[in-house]
This record gives C-alpha cells, sequence and structure tokens, in this order.
C-alpha cells in the first residue's frame, strides 16, 4: 500500500511529465474500444440482416422428393410440439414462403432478377420489419393484399415508384412459368447482398404463385431471445424432432443440405439449419473483418508498450539520484522496480478510465453518422447507421491488454532503475 | 321451372362447364398437332445447323451469337457449340436425356443448368433446341381459324398435360401445310410472356427447317413513345443437313476437345 501511495505521488508531482504519454494512452484505449464497439455492431447488423432475410435464428426446412424435391412444410403441428419438448421458448415463430431462383420483377419494359422472393406473415413478423429502413411507402396493408416490397437497387433498375405496378414472374414448384400483377407499397433501403434483390409478399400470395396448397409454406424460422445459443438449441431441436418426423442427421450447412437433398429418399423429409448454416457467403467477410481488426489491436498494443517503455527508459535515466536515494536508505532493488511498474500501472488505469470516457463519446457519434453514400457498406449498416455494441467482456479483455501492455513496456525499465548502485548514483549527480 | 327442375340443371351444366374443354375441341387438332411435330423433328436421323442469334434490346442495341447445334432427337439429345462473339468461342451446352450441363473452357467447368433458362441472354429458352413436342406436352383447348399475312391459319389454343411443361398454357397458329407460323407462350395465370413469328421454312428431306425465327418478349423491352416495344430476337438457320453424326459427339470429352 506504501508503496501504491508512492507511485502514486511520484506520477502527480511529475504529471506534466505524464501528460503526453497519459494523453496517447488514452487515446489508443478510446480507439480500441471505438473499434471493438463498431465491429461488434458490424457483425451484429449483419446477422440482424441476415435473421431479416432468412427470417430466423434458427430453421426446420421441409422438402417432397417428387422425384426432384419441392420445400414443403405441411403441418407443423410435430414442430411446435418439437419445440415444447426441447424446452425452447421462440421469442417469434416465422412461417415464410421462399422462392430463392428465377423471380423476375418487371416494370415499363425493364427488369431485375431477384435472388430471393420472400412471402411473408405480416402480422407475425411485424416488429422485424419493423427494423427495415424505407425511402418510400411501408410495409403497412401488405397483408392479404398484391403489395410487394422491393428494394431502392431494384426500383432504380426498374425506374419503379410506390404505387406503380410491376409484374412478378416465378416458377412453380413443378418448373411452370407463373406471373402476378403486384403493386408496389414499399422501397426498402438495402444495397446489402441480402436485400439488394431481395422482394417480400404475402405469403399466402406467394404459396399460391409457385403451386403449393393453401396453408402450405416452406420455411419455419425461429427466432430466439439468444441468437448466440443457436446451436444448442439446434441440437435440442434436432433431437425433439427425429422422435416424431423423418428428418435429416444435423446439418452444419445449406451445401450439405443441398448434398442430403440429393440422396436417395422419399416421402417428406425435414432439415434443422442454424442462421450460421446460411451464411457461408459472407463467412469469409466476417473471418477477414475479426483478422483487421485483431492485428490492428495488436499493433495498437506493441504501440502503447513501446511508448511506456521508452518514456519509462528516459524517466528512469533522469530519475537515477532518486533511485540511488531509495537503494542508499535500504530500498530493495525488487521495491524499487515494483515502484516503477506501479506508477505505470495506475497511469494505465488512469487512462483506461478517461479513454473509457472518450471511447464510448467516440462509438455514440459514429454511431449516430449516416454511411448511405459508401457503396457495398449496406450490409454493415442498420437503417443507414453503423451501430455499436458495447460488450463487457471485450471492455475487460480490452483493458487488461492495455494494462499488460504497460505492464510489459515498463518493466525493462523497471529492472534497470533496480539495478541502480546507490554510491555510483549519488556520485554522478554530485 | 321447380326448384328441384333449376338445381338439376344447375348440376349439369356445372359438371360440363368442369370437363375439359376438349371436349368442344376439333377431333383432328389432335393429329394436327402431331402432323406439326413430325415435320419439324427428326427421329430417324441426326440434324445439324449454325444458328445466328440476332438480340435487339430497344435504347441498348444488337447483341449477336452464333451456335452451331447437333441434334439426336431418338435419344433426346443436343450438342451447341457456340462460335461467336469471340469472348464466348468454345462454350457450349450438352444435352442428355433430362440433363443439360453449360461447359466453359476458362475454368474448364461444367454447370448444370436447365432447360428452362433463356438462351445466352437472349429471348430463346434452352428447350427451343430440342425435338417438338406439342402433342404430347399439350391438349387442345379450343380451335378457330384466322388469316395471318397470306396464311390461312387453324389457331389452336394449348393447355399444358402436366404441370412440368415450362408454358402452362400456348396459342399456335398453323397454316395449312402444318407448319407452325406463329405461337404465343403464356404464364399459368395466362399472362402472355413471348410472342414467336416463323415466317419461312426451309425443305430438309422430307422434313421442315424455319428459315428464321422470331422471339417477342412481352415483359422486357422499352416504352418508346408511349408504345411498348418488346426485346427481339432473330434466329437465323443455315447449312441444315441430316448426315449422320458420330457417336462420340454428344459426350462431355468431346466438347472439353472441341472447345480448347
Amino acid at each position: 500500500m506504501a508503496l501504491l501511495r508512492l507511485a502514486f505521488q511520484a506520477l502527480v508531482t511529475r504529471w506534466k511529465r505524464y501528460l503526453f504519454l497519459a494523453l496517447g494512452l488514452s487515446l489508443g484505449f478510446a480507439l480500441m474500444l471505438l473499434l471493438t464497439g463498431l465491429a461488434g455492431g458490424m457483425r451484429g447488423n449483419v446477422t440482424a440482416a441476415a435473421a431479416r432475410h432468412y427470417g430466423g435464428d434458427l430453421f426446420v426446412l421441409g422438402h417432397q422428393k417428387n422425384p426432384y424435391y419441392t420445400p414443403v412444410i405441411r403441418d407443423d403441428a410435430a414442430i411446435l410440439a418439437a419445440l415444447r419438448a426441447a424446452g425452447i421458448e421462440p421469442s417469434l415463430v416465422a412461417r415464410r414462403t421462399n422462392f430463392f431462383e428465377n423471380g423476375q420483377v418487371f416494370f415499363n419494359g425493364y427488369s431485375s432478377r431477384q435472388k430471393t422472393v420472400t412471402g411473408i406473415d405480416w402480422e407475425a413478423e411485424a416488429a422485424v420489419f419493423a427494423g427495415l429502413e424505407f425511402a418510400s411507402g411501408g410495409f403497412e396493408g401488405m397483408r392479404g393484399s398484391n403489395g410487394i416490397l422491393i428494394s431502392n437497387v431494384t426500383a432504380k433498375q426498374l425506374g419503379a415508384r410506390v404505387g406503380d405496378d410491376v409484374v412478378l414472374e416465378v416458377d412453380t414448384v413443378t418448373g411452370q412459368r407463373n406471373t402476378a400483377s403486384m403493386i408496389v407499397k414499399g422501397v426498402f433501403k438495402d444495397a446489402s447482398i441480402f436485400g439488394a434483390y431481395t422482394s417480400y409478399v404475402d405469403i399466402k400470395l406467394l404459396t399460391a404463385l409457385i403451386g403449393l396448397a393453401p396453408g402450405e409454406y416452406t420455411t419455419f424460422g425461429i427466432y430466439l431471445r439468444d441468437p448466440g445459443a443457436a446451436r444448442r438449441e439446434s441440437s435440442r431441436l434436432h433431437e425433439a424432432l427425429a422422435g416424431s418426423l423423418q428428418i435429416f442427421p444435423p446439418l452444419r450447412s445449406q451445401q450439405e443440405l443441398w448434398v442430403r437433398l440429393g440422396e436417395d429418399w422419399s416421402g417428406v423429409k425435414y432439415a434443422v439449419l442454424t442462421l450460421d448454416g446460411y451464411l457461408a457467403e459472407i463467412r469469409d467477410l466476417t473471418s477477414a473483418l475479426d483478422a483487421g481488426l485483431v492485428l490492428l489491436l495488436a499493433m495498437m498494443l506493441a504501440v502503447i508498450a513501446l511508448g511506456i517503455g521508452n518514456t519509462y527508459r528516459v524517466m528512469v535515466h533522469e530519475r537515477v539520484r532518486e533511485f540511488g536515494t531509495l537503494r542508499a536508505i535500504g530500498m530493495q532493488r525488487s521495491r524499487v522496480s515494483r515502484l516503477i511498474l506501479a506508477e505505470a500501472l495506475i497511469l494505465g488505469v488512469v487512462c483506461v478510465a478517461a479513454g473509457s470516457l472518450a471511447g464510448l463519446s467516440l462509438l455514440y457519434a459514429t454511431g449516430s453518422v449516416r454511411f448511405v453514400q459508401v457503396p457495398g457498406f449496406d450490409i454493415f449498416l442498420q437503417k443507414g447507421r453503423l451501430g455499436w455494441h458495447f460488450s463487457l467482456g471485450v471492455f475487460v479483455v480490452n483493458a487488461v491488454a492495455v494494462l499488460a501492455a504497460v505492464l510489459l513496456g515498463g518493466w525493462i525499465p523497471a529492472r534497470r532503475a533496480s539495478a541502480v548502485e546507490p554510491a555510483r548514483a549519488l556520485r554522478r549527480d554530485a | 321451372m321447380t326448384e328441384k327442375k333449376r338445381m338439376r340443371y344447375s348440376a349439369v351444366l356445372a359438371i360440363l362447364l368442369v370437363l375439359d374443354t376438349q371436349l368442344w375441341a376439333d377431333p383432328d387438332a389432335k393429329d394436327l398437332l402431331r402432323k406439326v411435330d413430325s415435320l419439324v423433328s427428326f427421329p430417324d436421323s441426326d440434324f445439324s445447323a449454325e444458328y445466328t442469334f440476332v438480340t435487339n434490346r430497344p435504347d441498348e442495341g444488337f447483341d449477336t451469337t452464333q451456335a452451331a447445334i447437333f441434334r439426336r432427337d431418338a435419344e433426346n439429345k443436343y450438342l451447341i457449340l457456340l462460335l461467336a462473339p469471340k469472348v464466348d468461342r468454345g462454350k457450349g451446352y450438352l444435352k442428355i436425356g433430362d440433363n443439360l450441363w453449360f461447359y466453359d473452357p476458362v475454368p474448364r467447368k461444367y454447370v448444370f443448368t436447365s432447360s428452362r433458362d433463356r438462351f445466352r441472354n437472349s429471348n430463346a429458352r434452352n428447350s427451343d433446341f430440342t425435338r417438338s413436342t406439342f402433342a404430347s406436352d399439350y391438349s387442345v383447348q379450343q380451335t378457330s381459324k384466322e388469316r395471318l399475312g397470306k396464311y390461312d391459319c387453324t389457331v389452336l389454343s394449348l393447355k399444358a398435360n402436366s404441370s412440368e411443361v415450362t408454358f402452362p398454357f400456348a396459342k399456335l397458329w398453323i397454316s395449312e401445310d402444318s407448319l407452325v407460323r406463329k405461337g404465343e407462350d403464356y404464364s399459368l395465370s395466362r399472362q402472355l410472356l413471348r410472342t414467336l413469328l416463323i415466317p419461312t421454312y426451309q425443305g430438309i428431306g422430307s422434313r421442315f427447317v424455319p428459315q428464321t425465327i422470331v422471339i417477342m418478349d412481352q415483359l422486357k423491352g422499352r416504352v418508346i413513345d408511349g408504345k411498348y416495344i418488346g426485346d427481339r430476337t432473330q434466329i437465323t438457320i443455315s447449312k441444315p443437313s441430316l448426315a449422320k453424326l458420330p457417336d462420340n459427339l454428344f459426350t462431355k470429352a468431346y466438347l472439353e476437345k472441341v472447345s480448347r
């Protein structure tokens, strides 16, 4: 305790000497907080956009062999029972009809090929679509109508606006061409790989258009209260479903499902897939983001350690007489060393506190800036903003890493200070 | 009329309405469809020709694609080798039974594709190069007579027999020589999707091959001066031949070899 008091006094009496180092250290920690917070927000936005695109965090998919395979769920009583048996309490169940290929929207001779046309139960998923940012119109009045929501990218391609009549062309489950006359009810802002070529229509309309019977649909989506538990819940649901339905073995990705669908089987067979299983196409992107972030943080920590090391090296040189005196009045070498490290640690803690305030302010400021004009960036945005995520765990890891870098940087100067010979130090200064 | 009688009449009327309209169609119509198919199919020999596709998109100009097409209708096979433009040279399609592959010589990869897809972004479909199967794919719902330019035509309104036929409804204008002069393809909701015109044929043996086919897209195009002008593809067929083709022509190995 006495050592800490001594270290604190040393810092206070020389505060001007430490000012720039403290500013640098605080800024470094603030930047770390900003980067990890924004990365967390970006990752969260990607996952939220993906969950809205696919309709859940966890999915049950049904397929009928005939002789190819038709995506269909006819009766979900067994799925609901399995959910109860597995003890899963979803925050929302989303029944959707998804059409993943060959969908096209036409207007005035212009066409836009759609990656996905999705039939939505608008009443059930109102909360999900409240998160979608509209350039014009909205999803009100979509239920039971021939309305269609298109992205701003599709709208631009077609030259269409809210209120325009467009033609939606899809294939039926048996491969026939079918069309419907639709009215654009909303144009949403999304140029990401999920939203740019996605259209949303009423589930009953799309179900009929692709030739499924009334009440049938293709995807039973489950929004979990804790999306992070999707993998664990997936195993439990799979186990519960296996008792009542014909089900594929546990699958990790959509690609695995495609392989399984090509195998020899009959009747209707079900698959359980997590949202992560759909995201192979963006996993490389998020992995690159994480790798870049780790590299950047490592570089910042190295700069912090070097900065502390250099400052204390000069400081020890300047304070050699002080350390000589301390040694002369009986302070042990290890205690001199600990004094330097304690000074560095107190400085580190103060800077982490100051950096936290600065970092959170920066996060708040950056999170409220709109990034609508940055091409290809939409996948990371929520309503045009980056958003951020504060995780206590990540904060603690950052703080510990910074303090460790500070101690590492101060370690060599501390050793040098402890090696000072009292007689030589006092003689030199005299 | 008593209530009982009225109900009986209503029931009979309802039954008549739900019965296939083919009952009222010309009984010779099916024979006509069979004849149409037989005149442009080659079940007893192979067929090869050069096809030139010129696609005109209003506002965008012309795209030209040239291809050599080799058919063996008896075995439901075809091979299409792209000759032009230069950037597509060596690419090809191979159809064996119900399987259709697209081959790209640059990555040397085959991609499984669908007969329903557009051929090279033109208004033709990959299924347009197979033998004619109107008689087996469709039932005649209605027949009528109509003059189409210089031709007196029988107009057949068709409904697909199976839910797997790409266009669920179609309409054909057949001239007195049993050749299709005009066709219309409709979606399940009876939206007109494309119109085909075949003004001239060329004789080859006892069969016929169109000299030119014009396909007009009814959904893709441009509205110019208030008038809709659909994307249009003109297909010109030259050098038709019924000479026997080598068996190894309809193989992946052959396509890879000629693509080099």
